[in-house]
Protein backbone atom coordinates (compact mmCIF):
# COMPACT_ATOMS: atom_id res chain seq x y z
CA UNK A 1 0.00 0.00 0.00
CA UNK A 2 1.18 3.53 -0.72
CA UNK A 3 0.37 6.59 1.36
CA UNK A 4 -0.01 10.25 0.56
CA UNK A 5 -1.02 13.10 2.85
CA UNK A 6 -2.94 16.35 2.46
CA UNK A 7 -3.03 18.95 5.18
CA UNK A 8 -4.82 22.32 5.15
CA UNK A 9 -2.45 25.25 5.27
CA UNK A 10 -4.16 26.51 8.43
CA UNK A 11 -3.13 23.34 10.26
CA UNK A 12 0.42 23.50 8.92
CA UNK A 13 0.66 27.06 10.22
CA UNK A 14 -0.64 25.91 13.62
CA UNK A 15 2.14 23.32 13.86
CA UNK A 16 4.79 25.79 12.80
CA UNK A 17 3.62 28.36 15.35
CA UNK A 18 3.79 25.81 18.16
CA UNK A 19 7.19 24.49 17.12
CA UNK A 20 8.59 28.02 16.96
CA UNK A 21 7.86 28.62 20.66
CA UNK A 22 10.82 28.35 22.99
CA UNK A 23 10.75 25.90 25.85
CA UNK A 24 12.47 26.33 29.21
CA UNK A 25 14.66 23.25 28.87
CA UNK A 26 13.75 21.33 25.69
CA UNK A 27 15.65 22.31 22.57
CA UNK A 28 12.65 21.73 20.33
CA UNK A 29 8.92 21.08 20.51
CA UNK A 30 6.94 18.10 19.35
CA UNK A 31 3.27 17.40 18.92
CA UNK A 32 0.70 15.01 17.57
CA UNK A 33 -1.76 15.11 14.72
CA UNK A 34 -5.10 13.38 14.62
CA UNK A 35 -5.97 12.28 11.11
CA UNK A 36 -8.66 10.71 9.02
CA UNK A 37 -8.04 8.49 6.01
CA UNK A 38 -9.56 8.05 2.57
CA UNK A 39 -9.17 5.34 -0.01
CA UNK A 40 -7.64 6.27 -3.33
CA UNK A 41 -7.44 4.26 -6.54
CA UNK A 42 -4.79 1.56 -6.94
CA UNK A 43 -4.58 0.51 -3.27
CA UNK A 44 -3.42 3.87 -2.09
CA UNK A 45 -4.50 5.67 1.05
CA UNK A 46 -4.80 9.37 1.70
CA UNK A 47 -3.95 10.63 5.19
CA UNK A 48 -5.88 13.75 6.24
CA UNK A 49 -4.63 15.39 9.45
CA UNK A 50 -7.35 17.51 11.03
CA UNK A 51 -6.23 18.54 14.50
CA UNK A 52 -2.91 19.34 16.09
CA UNK A 53 -2.44 18.27 19.73
CA UNK A 54 -0.06 20.52 21.62
CA UNK A 55 2.22 18.90 24.19
CA UNK A 56 2.01 20.99 27.34
CA UNK A 57 5.25 22.49 28.63
CA UNK A 58 5.04 20.46 31.83
CA UNK A 59 5.12 17.22 29.84
CA UNK A 60 8.62 17.79 28.49
CA UNK A 61 11.33 15.91 30.41
CA UNK A 62 14.82 17.15 31.16
CA UNK A 63 17.10 15.32 28.74
CA UNK A 64 19.92 17.18 27.07
CA UNK A 65 20.92 14.20 24.93
CA UNK A 66 17.97 14.73 22.61
CA UNK A 67 16.06 17.68 21.17
CA UNK A 68 12.94 16.88 23.13
CA UNK A 69 11.68 14.06 25.32
CA UNK A 70 8.07 13.92 26.41
CA UNK A 71 6.63 11.92 29.28
CA UNK A 72 4.09 9.13 29.34
CA UNK A 73 1.34 11.59 30.26
CA UNK A 74 1.71 13.41 26.95
CA UNK A 75 1.57 10.17 25.02
CA UNK A 76 -1.40 8.97 27.04
CA UNK A 77 -3.34 12.15 26.30
CA UNK A 78 -2.70 11.76 22.59
CA UNK A 79 -3.73 8.11 22.69
CA UNK A 80 -6.91 9.02 24.56
CA UNK A 81 -7.93 11.44 21.83
CA UNK A 82 -7.08 8.84 19.21
CA UNK A 83 -9.37 6.36 20.91
CA UNK A 84 -12.20 8.85 21.36
CA UNK A 85 -12.03 10.09 17.78
CA UNK A 86 -11.36 6.70 16.18
CA UNK A 87 -8.58 8.50 14.40
CA UNK A 88 -5.13 7.88 13.04
CA UNK A 89 -2.30 9.42 15.05
CA UNK A 90 0.93 10.95 13.81
CA UNK A 91 3.84 12.24 15.88
CA UNK A 92 5.27 15.46 14.46
CA UNK A 93 8.44 17.42 15.13
CA UNK A 94 10.66 19.88 13.28
CA UNK A 95 14.27 20.07 12.16
CA UNK A 96 15.90 23.50 12.14
CA UNK A 97 16.99 23.72 8.50
CA UNK A 98 15.63 24.34 5.02
CA UNK A 99 15.10 21.71 2.39
CA UNK A 100 13.62 18.25 2.51
CA UNK A 101 13.97 16.84 6.04
CA UNK A 102 14.67 13.21 6.93
CA UNK A 103 14.27 11.20 10.10
CA UNK A 104 17.49 11.09 12.11
CA UNK A 105 18.82 7.85 13.56
CA UNK A 106 17.43 8.98 16.94
CA UNK A 107 14.04 9.60 15.33
CA UNK A 108 13.99 6.17 13.70
CA UNK A 109 14.94 4.43 16.92
CA UNK A 110 12.25 6.30 18.83
CA UNK A 111 9.55 5.71 16.23
CA UNK A 112 10.28 2.00 16.05
CA UNK A 113 8.74 1.73 19.53
CA UNK A 114 6.44 4.75 19.71
CA UNK A 115 4.35 4.44 16.57
CA UNK A 116 3.52 0.72 16.98
CA UNK A 117 2.16 1.63 20.43
CA UNK A 118 -0.49 3.79 18.70
CA UNK A 119 -2.05 0.59 17.39
CA UNK A 120 -2.88 -0.45 20.97
CA UNK A 121 -5.75 2.06 21.02
CA UNK A 122 -6.58 2.05 17.32
CA UNK A 123 -5.62 -1.31 15.86
CA UNK A 124 -7.68 -0.89 12.70
CA UNK A 125 -6.12 2.43 11.76
CA UNK A 126 -2.84 3.47 10.22
CA UNK A 127 -0.44 5.67 12.17
CA UNK A 128 2.77 7.47 11.49
CA UNK A 129 5.17 10.34 11.97
CA UNK A 130 6.05 13.59 10.26
CA UNK A 131 9.13 15.79 10.36
CA UNK A 132 9.03 19.40 9.21
CA UNK A 133 11.79 21.73 8.09
CA UNK A 134 11.56 25.47 7.49
CA UNK A 135 10.05 24.93 4.06
CA UNK A 136 9.39 21.23 3.56
CA UNK A 137 8.07 18.07 5.16
CA UNK A 138 8.59 14.30 5.15
CA UNK A 139 6.88 11.44 6.83
CA UNK A 140 6.15 7.76 7.06
CA UNK A 141 3.19 5.58 7.89
CA UNK A 142 2.86 2.21 9.57
CA UNK A 143 0.10 0.07 8.07
CA UNK A 144 0.07 -2.39 10.98
CA UNK A 145 1.70 -2.69 14.37
CA UNK A 146 4.34 -5.03 13.03
CA UNK A 147 4.84 -3.28 9.68
CA UNK A 148 7.95 -1.49 8.61
CA UNK A 149 7.35 2.21 7.99
CA UNK A 150 6.45 3.27 4.45
CA UNK A 151 7.55 6.72 3.36
CA UNK A 152 4.74 9.06 2.33
CA UNK A 153 4.98 9.19 -1.45
CA UNK A 154 3.50 12.65 -1.62
CA UNK A 155 2.60 15.38 0.86
CA UNK A 156 0.49 18.40 -0.02
CA UNK A 157 -0.04 21.45 2.13
CA UNK A 158 -3.32 22.67 0.72
CA UNK A 159 -3.77 26.36 0.24
CA UNK A 160 -3.12 29.00 -2.36
CA UNK A 161 -0.36 28.49 -3.20
CA UNK A 162 -0.02 24.81 -2.51
CA UNK A 163 3.16 23.06 -1.37
CA UNK A 164 3.76 19.63 -2.85
CA UNK A 165 6.58 17.39 -1.68
CA UNK A 166 7.47 13.98 -3.01
CA UNK A 167 9.96 12.17 -5.20
CA UNK A 168 9.53 13.42 -8.73
CA UNK A 169 7.23 16.26 -7.72
CA UNK A 170 7.91 19.93 -8.17
CA UNK A 171 6.26 22.65 -6.16
CA UNK A 172 6.07 26.37 -5.81
CA UNK A 173 7.96 27.32 -2.70
CA UNK A 174 6.72 30.90 -2.55
CA UNK A 175 5.35 31.91 0.82
CA UNK A 176 6.37 28.73 2.66
CA UNK B 1 5.98 21.29 -32.55
CA UNK B 2 8.96 22.33 -30.47
CA UNK B 3 8.20 21.18 -26.91
CA UNK B 4 10.75 23.56 -25.45
CA UNK B 5 9.06 26.57 -26.99
CA UNK B 6 5.51 25.54 -26.33
CA UNK B 7 5.29 27.12 -22.88
CA UNK B 8 8.08 29.68 -23.30
CA UNK B 9 5.61 32.57 -23.13
CA UNK B 10 4.46 31.56 -19.67
CA UNK B 11 7.88 31.06 -18.12
CA UNK B 12 7.11 34.02 -15.84
CA UNK B 13 4.96 31.57 -13.83
CA UNK B 14 8.17 30.27 -12.25
CA UNK B 15 11.31 28.30 -13.07
CA UNK B 16 9.65 24.91 -12.55
CA UNK B 17 6.12 25.94 -13.45
CA UNK B 18 6.00 23.82 -16.57
CA UNK B 19 6.68 20.66 -14.58
CA UNK B 20 4.28 21.72 -11.82
CA UNK B 21 1.45 22.19 -14.30
CA UNK B 22 2.28 18.98 -16.12
CA UNK B 23 2.11 16.94 -12.91
CA UNK B 24 -1.13 18.62 -11.81
CA UNK B 25 -4.57 17.07 -11.99
CA UNK B 26 -7.71 19.16 -12.37
CA UNK B 27 -11.25 17.79 -12.23
CA UNK B 28 -13.91 19.66 -14.19
CA UNK B 29 -17.47 18.86 -13.19
CA UNK B 30 -19.86 20.02 -15.89
CA UNK B 31 -18.48 20.24 -19.41
CA UNK B 32 -20.95 22.68 -20.93
CA UNK B 33 -20.66 26.43 -21.31
CA UNK B 34 -18.27 27.02 -18.41
CA UNK B 35 -16.50 23.70 -18.18
CA UNK B 36 -15.59 23.59 -21.88
CA UNK B 37 -13.71 26.89 -21.50
CA UNK B 38 -11.91 25.49 -18.44
CA UNK B 39 -10.86 22.36 -20.32
CA UNK B 40 -9.63 24.34 -23.32
CA UNK B 41 -7.58 26.77 -21.28
CA UNK B 42 -6.21 24.13 -18.93
CA UNK B 43 -4.99 22.15 -21.95
CA UNK B 44 -3.38 25.23 -23.47
CA UNK B 45 -1.72 26.13 -20.16
CA UNK B 46 -0.11 22.70 -19.90
CA UNK B 47 -2.16 21.02 -17.17
CA UNK B 48 -1.03 17.42 -17.47
CA UNK B 49 -4.09 15.60 -16.16
CA UNK B 50 -7.73 16.49 -16.70
CA UNK B 51 -10.69 14.49 -15.42
CA UNK B 52 -14.02 15.63 -16.87
CA UNK B 53 -17.51 14.71 -15.70
CA UNK B 54 -20.78 15.22 -17.58
CA UNK B 55 -23.80 13.07 -18.38
CA UNK B 56 -25.19 15.11 -21.24
CA UNK B 57 -25.31 15.02 -25.03
CA UNK B 58 -24.61 17.98 -27.30
CA UNK B 59 -27.77 19.77 -28.39
CA UNK B 60 -28.51 22.64 -30.76
CA UNK B 61 -28.79 25.10 -27.89
CA UNK B 62 -25.26 24.25 -26.72
CA UNK B 63 -23.59 25.52 -29.88
CA UNK B 64 -23.88 29.17 -28.82
CA UNK B 65 -21.38 28.59 -26.02
CA UNK B 66 -19.84 25.14 -25.69
CA UNK B 67 -16.18 25.43 -26.67
CA UNK B 68 -15.14 22.56 -28.91
CA UNK B 69 -18.67 21.67 -30.00
CA UNK B 70 -19.21 21.76 -33.75
CA UNK B 71 -22.25 21.72 -36.02
CA UNK B 72 -21.33 18.20 -37.16
CA UNK B 73 -21.78 16.97 -33.58
CA UNK B 74 -25.52 17.27 -34.10
CA UNK B 75 -25.53 14.81 -37.01
CA UNK B 76 -25.33 11.90 -34.57
CA UNK B 77 -25.72 11.65 -30.78
CA UNK B 78 -22.49 13.10 -29.40
CA UNK B 79 -21.50 13.12 -25.77
CA UNK B 80 -20.11 16.28 -24.26
CA UNK B 81 -17.35 14.15 -22.78
CA UNK B 82 -16.35 13.08 -26.30
CA UNK B 83 -16.27 16.69 -27.50
CA UNK B 84 -14.00 17.72 -24.66
CA UNK B 85 -11.73 14.72 -25.11
CA UNK B 86 -11.39 15.49 -28.80
CA UNK B 87 -10.67 19.15 -28.17
CA UNK B 88 -8.09 18.63 -25.43
CA UNK B 89 -6.18 15.99 -27.39
CA UNK B 90 -6.04 18.31 -30.38
CA UNK B 91 -4.69 21.18 -28.27
CA UNK B 92 -2.23 19.21 -26.17
CA UNK B 93 -1.60 15.54 -26.97
CA UNK B 94 0.54 15.30 -23.81
CA UNK B 95 -2.45 16.03 -21.58
CA UNK B 96 -3.90 12.88 -20.03
CA UNK B 97 -7.61 13.57 -20.45
CA UNK B 98 -10.09 11.17 -18.91
CA UNK B 99 -13.80 11.88 -19.13
CA UNK B 100 -16.59 10.13 -17.29
CA UNK B 101 -20.04 10.05 -18.85
CA UNK B 102 -22.58 10.07 -16.07
CA UNK B 103 -23.12 11.69 -12.72
CA UNK B 104 -19.85 12.61 -11.06
CA UNK B 105 -21.01 10.89 -7.89
CA UNK B 106 -20.76 7.57 -9.72
CA UNK B 107 -17.04 8.14 -10.31
CA UNK B 108 -16.29 10.25 -7.25
CA UNK B 109 -13.14 8.31 -6.42
CA UNK B 110 -11.45 10.02 -9.37
CA UNK B 111 -12.16 13.40 -7.85
CA UNK B 112 -10.10 12.43 -4.82
CA UNK B 113 -6.86 12.41 -6.79
CA UNK B 114 -7.37 15.96 -8.04
CA UNK B 115 -5.27 18.95 -7.09
CA UNK B 116 -8.19 21.26 -7.83
CA UNK B 117 -11.87 20.63 -8.51
CA UNK B 118 -13.66 23.13 -10.74
CA UNK B 119 -17.45 23.15 -10.58
CA UNK B 120 -19.40 24.42 -13.57
CA UNK B 121 -22.87 23.41 -12.46
CA UNK B 122 -26.29 24.99 -12.72
CA UNK B 123 -27.81 24.39 -9.31
CA UNK B 124 -27.10 25.38 -5.73
CA UNK B 125 -27.75 21.85 -4.57
CA UNK B 126 -25.13 20.49 -6.97
CA UNK B 127 -22.63 23.14 -5.86
CA UNK B 128 -23.20 22.34 -2.22
CA UNK B 129 -22.60 18.67 -2.79
CA UNK B 130 -19.46 19.28 -4.79
CA UNK B 131 -18.01 21.73 -2.28
CA UNK B 132 -18.73 19.24 0.50
CA UNK B 133 -16.89 16.53 -1.41
CA UNK B 134 -13.92 18.79 -2.05
CA UNK B 135 -13.76 19.67 1.66
CA UNK B 136 -14.04 16.03 2.67
CA UNK B 137 -10.92 15.15 0.68
CA UNK B 138 -9.02 18.38 1.33
CA UNK B 139 -9.09 19.68 -2.22
CA UNK B 140 -9.38 23.32 -3.33
CA UNK B 141 -12.70 23.96 -5.06
CA UNK B 142 -13.31 26.67 -7.65
CA UNK B 143 -16.91 27.38 -8.56
CA UNK B 144 -18.15 29.41 -11.50
CA UNK B 145 -21.61 30.26 -12.72
CA UNK B 146 -23.58 32.88 -14.57
CA UNK B 147 -27.19 33.90 -14.88
CA UNK B 148 -29.30 36.52 -16.61
CA UNK B 149 -31.90 38.45 -14.63
CA UNK B 150 -34.59 40.79 -15.75
CA UNK B 151 -34.30 44.06 -13.83
CA UNK B 152 -36.79 46.75 -14.73
CA UNK B 153 -37.32 45.15 -18.09
CA UNK B 154 -33.58 45.11 -18.78
CA UNK B 155 -31.50 41.93 -19.07
CA UNK B 156 -28.57 41.93 -16.70
CA UNK B 157 -25.80 39.34 -16.87
CA UNK B 158 -24.32 38.30 -13.55
CA UNK B 159 -21.92 35.66 -12.39
CA UNK B 160 -19.46 34.56 -9.75
CA UNK B 161 -16.12 32.88 -9.20
CA UNK B 162 -15.53 31.34 -5.79
CA UNK B 163 -12.35 29.77 -4.43
CA UNK B 164 -13.11 27.47 -1.50
CA UNK B 165 -10.06 26.19 0.42
CA UNK B 166 -10.11 23.51 3.13
CA UNK B 167 -10.40 25.11 6.54
CA UNK B 168 -11.16 28.54 5.13
CA UNK B 169 -14.28 30.51 4.15
CA UNK B 170 -16.78 28.42 2.24
CA UNK B 171 -19.77 29.27 0.07
CA UNK B 172 -22.05 28.89 3.10
CA UNK B 173 -19.93 31.32 5.12
CA UNK B 174 -20.60 34.15 2.67
CA UNK B 175 -24.26 33.30 2.14
CA UNK B 176 -23.86 32.28 -1.48
CA UNK B 177 -25.30 28.93 -0.44
CA UNK B 178 -28.34 29.15 1.85
CA UNK B 179 -30.94 26.65 2.94
CA UNK B 180 -33.79 28.74 1.50
CA UNK B 181 -32.15 28.67 -1.93
CA UNK B 182 -31.90 24.88 -1.77
CA UNK B 183 -35.53 24.72 -0.70
CA UNK B 184 -36.69 26.94 -3.56
CA UNK B 185 -34.63 24.95 -6.01
CA UNK B 186 -36.04 21.66 -4.79
CA UNK B 187 -39.58 23.01 -5.09
CA UNK B 188 -38.93 24.21 -8.63
CA UNK B 189 -37.20 20.97 -9.67
CA UNK B 190 -38.10 20.06 -13.24
CA UNK B 191 -39.94 23.34 -13.80
CA UNK B 192 -36.93 25.66 -13.85
CA UNK B 193 -36.32 25.43 -17.58
CA UNK B 194 -33.02 26.12 -19.35
CA UNK B 195 -30.93 28.96 -17.92
CA UNK B 196 -29.80 31.75 -20.24
CA UNK B 197 -26.10 31.49 -21.06
CA UNK B 198 -23.67 33.32 -23.36
CA UNK B 199 -20.14 32.42 -24.42
CA UNK B 200 -18.37 35.63 -23.49
CA UNK B 201 -19.53 35.76 -19.89
CA UNK B 202 -18.70 32.11 -19.43
CA UNK B 203 -15.30 32.92 -20.88
CA UNK B 204 -14.61 35.70 -18.38
CA UNK B 205 -15.53 33.53 -15.45
CA UNK B 206 -13.74 30.43 -16.72
CA UNK B 207 -10.57 32.37 -17.53
CA UNK B 208 -10.54 33.81 -14.02
CA UNK B 209 -11.01 30.34 -12.59
CA UNK B 210 -8.13 28.93 -14.63
CA UNK B 211 -5.93 31.78 -13.45
CA UNK B 212 -6.77 30.89 -9.83
CA UNK B 213 -5.99 27.22 -10.51
CA UNK B 214 -2.61 28.09 -12.01
CA UNK B 215 -1.86 30.36 -9.07
CA UNK B 216 -2.75 27.63 -6.57
CA UNK B 217 -0.30 25.33 -8.33
CA UNK B 218 2.54 27.73 -9.14
CA UNK B 219 2.13 30.59 -6.66
CA UNK B 220 3.17 32.99 -9.40
CA UNK B 221 1.32 35.97 -7.93
CA UNK B 222 2.94 35.37 -4.51
CA UNK B 223 -0.45 36.18 -2.97
CA UNK B 224 -1.47 34.03 0.00
CA UNK B 225 -5.21 33.50 -0.54
CA UNK B 226 -7.68 32.24 2.02
CA UNK B 227 -10.72 32.70 -0.20
CA UNK B 228 -11.81 34.44 -3.34
CA UNK B 229 -15.37 35.51 -3.99
CA UNK B 230 -15.64 37.52 -7.17
CA UNK B 231 -18.87 38.91 -8.50
CA UNK B 232 -19.34 39.66 -12.18
CA UNK B 233 -21.59 42.28 -13.73
CA UNK B 234 -21.70 41.30 -17.38
CA UNK B 235 -23.35 44.52 -18.46
CA UNK B 236 -20.79 47.08 -17.20
CA UNK B 237 -18.64 44.73 -17.42
CA UNK B 238 -16.89 44.56 -14.07
CA UNK B 239 -15.43 41.65 -12.13
CA UNK B 240 -14.64 42.54 -8.53
CA UNK B 241 -14.43 41.15 -5.03
CA UNK B 242 -17.84 40.59 -3.51
CA UNK B 243 -18.50 43.08 -0.68
CA UNK B 244 -19.69 40.28 1.62
CA UNK B 245 -16.06 39.31 2.23
CA UNK B 246 -15.53 42.62 4.00
CA UNK B 247 -18.13 41.67 6.60
CA UNK B 248 -16.75 38.29 7.57
CA UNK B 249 -15.56 38.28 11.19
CA UNK B 250 -13.21 35.37 10.59
CA UNK B 251 -11.76 33.48 7.65
CA UNK B 252 -12.14 30.10 9.34
CA UNK B 253 -15.12 27.93 8.45
CA UNK B 254 -17.58 26.33 10.86
CA UNK B 255 -19.57 24.55 8.17
CA UNK B 256 -16.96 21.97 7.29
CA UNK B 257 -15.07 20.87 10.42
CA UNK B 258 -11.71 19.40 9.48
CA UNK B 259 -12.60 16.37 11.60
CA UNK B 260 -15.22 15.48 8.97
CA UNK B 261 -12.56 14.87 6.34
CA UNK B 262 -11.93 11.41 4.98
CA UNK B 263 -14.06 8.40 4.29
CA UNK B 264 -17.24 8.38 6.38
CA UNK B 265 -17.01 6.37 9.59
CA UNK B 266 -19.70 5.04 11.88
CA UNK B 267 -19.50 6.36 15.41
CA UNK B 268 -21.39 5.28 18.49
CA UNK B 269 -22.96 8.28 20.17
CA UNK B 270 -23.60 8.54 23.88
CA UNK B 271 -27.15 7.38 23.29
CA UNK B 272 -25.71 4.30 21.59
CA UNK B 273 -27.27 5.32 18.31
CA UNK B 274 -25.07 5.06 15.27
CA UNK B 275 -24.29 8.29 13.47
CA UNK B 276 -22.34 8.88 10.29
CA UNK B 277 -19.67 11.57 10.18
Amino acid sequence: MTFSLKMPYRLWRRIREDHARRHDHAFERVGFLLARTAALPESSQLILPYEYLVVEDSNYMQDHTVGARINANAIRQALQRTLEDQASLLHVHSHPHSGRPAFSSTDRKCYAELVPSFFNVSPAGVHGALVLSADSISGAMWEKKTSSPVALSRIDIIGSPQLTVGDGYESAKALF
Amino acid sequence: MNPQKRFSRQSFLGPNSEKILKQASIAIVGLGGGGSHIAQQAAHAGIGNLNGFDFDMVEDSNLNRMIGAQADDLNAPTLKTDVITRMVRAINPDCAIRCFMGRWQENAVYLRVSDVIVGCLDSYLARAELEATARRFCIPYVDIGMDVHSVGGESRISGQVFLSLPGETCMWCVGFLREELMQQEAERYGAAGPKPQVVWSNGVLASTAVGLCVDILTGFTKIRRQCEYLTYDGNTPILKQHPRLDYLSSSSCNHYPLSNMGDPIWRHTKAMNLSLT
